[in-house]
């Protein structure tokens, strides 16, 4: 009885496996080489923009960091007063001097709560720094985004 | 020469699979050199698996060929990007994504034809009950499926007949049932392949084709007695 039910499990086992299988049109494969060649064009144009893309970001990143450091160490040292552990920065009365002067403090101020003391300049060049990444990021991302829309819309 | 062909390792199952596997990884790279026309040899290879595939969620030829074209797309750009890792299988990672679009394509175009077709984990009939393998049901025509209690007929013929109703038992058996039934038997995936590409369990796979079988082993047993079936073994 078992024998008889292992080969009837062997007689589907062959019959299902000679089940044919399902074609499609005689020019599908054609007409799909040449979306593919299509598809292949188009990816070829991307990498060439996205290298592009990638090259200007970097230039000016570059660009920003060394244009920061540079006049960072030149001018900045000057403006700087510091006395024990109250740290003090350079007042402006622009508006973007202003705010410029309050996140220095914010960040002078938590730094040397955690016992780290930095010279405004050195800030300014870090958060820069910072900043000029987020950039690139950025702009990567929505370079990117913009890419997998132009796929998506295909 | 003797030497040699004692030494040679038999062909086994594993060994075509790796030499095929190296096969297509050689693809692969000439694709990514910028050969695109070595995609075609993918395509030739793939496409009547991948149809069959297709078929057995959407049920309609010009649906499957569109849901295929996608996949055959998405896997270029895929290759292209180099996102397909060569550690795992070439056809494993194309079923997945052949799987996932046609799914995708059914989901999209559920409300426009798609109605009678139950894709989800329960199959349900017009009246909302649930049903499953063992309440399936197989019309056979007993005009051309009869074999006469004498077996007069010729035994070719009706090893035929029956290849026959099991063709048409996987094109009517519930999706869940044929697709796995279509990737061990058709597509030549191993139990584990399939629970990667349908990111199923491993006893859920072994289960449905263990279900499935038994059930066609029930029709077959309806309609020809054993001893008759035992005849073609």
């Amino acid at each position: 009885m078992a024998q008889s039910n292992r080969k009837i499990d062997d007689f589907l086992d062959q019959k299902l496996r000679r089940v044919p299988v399902i074609q499609p049109k005689d020019d599908f494969s054609k007409i799909l080489m040449q979306k593919v060649i299509t598809e292949h064009k188009r990816l070829t144009e991307e990498t060439k923009k996205e290298r592009i893309v990638k090259f200007v970001l970097g230039f000016f990143s570059t660009f920003m960091i060394g244009f920061t450091v540079v006049i960072g160490y030149l001018y900045g040292k000057s403006d700087v007063i510091t006395s024990g552990s109250e740290v003090t920065v350079e007042r402006s009365n622009s508006m973007a001097g202003k705010l410029v002067t309050a996140i220095q403090s914010v960040f002078l101020s938590v730094l040397n709560f955690f016992g780290v003391s930095i010279s405004p300049t050195t800030l300014n060049i870090a958060l820069i720094i910072l900043l000029v990444i987020g950039v690139y990021l950025l702009g990567e991302r929505l370079f990117l985004r913009g890419k997998y829309k132009s796929v998506k819309s295909m | 020469m003797f030497i040699l062909s004692e030494n040679r390792k038999p062909l086994t199952k594993e060994r075509i699979e790796s030499a095929m596997n190296d096969l297509e990884i050689n693809l692969i790279k000439r694709i990514q050199s910028g050969d695109v026309n070595a995609f075609e040899d993918i395509v030739i290879k793939y496409k009547d698996k991948a149809m069959s595939l297709a078929m057995r969620i959407l049920r309609n030829d010009e649906d499957a060929e569109d849901a295929i074209q996608e996949a055959f797309i998405k896997t270029f750009r895929a290759i292209v990007d180099k996102q397909f890792e060569e550690r795992s299988k070439f056809s494993t990672y194309f079923y997945r994504i052949v799987y996932n679009s046609a799914i995708d394509f059914y989901k999209k175009h559920k409300s426009k034809t798609y109605s009678l077709i139950s894709i989800d984990e329960k199959r349900t009939d017009d009246d909302g009950n649930v049903t499953d393998i063992y309440d399936f049901e197989m019309n056979i025509d007993r005009n051309k499926y009869y074999i006469s209690s004498a077996f007069d007929v010729d035994k070719k013929a009706v090893e035929n007949e029956i290849q026959g109703i099991v063709n048409k038992y996987l094109e009517q058996i519930p999706e869940k049932y044929a697709t796995i039934l279509t990737l061990f038997y058709i597509n030549d995936l191993s139990h584990e392949e399939i629970s990667q590409t349908l990111n199923l369990p491993l006893g859920t796979v072994k289960n449905r084709i263990f279900r499935a079988k038994d059930k066609l082993k029930n029709i077959l047993t309806s309609h020809y007695n054993e001893d008759e079936l035992l005849e073609f073994v």
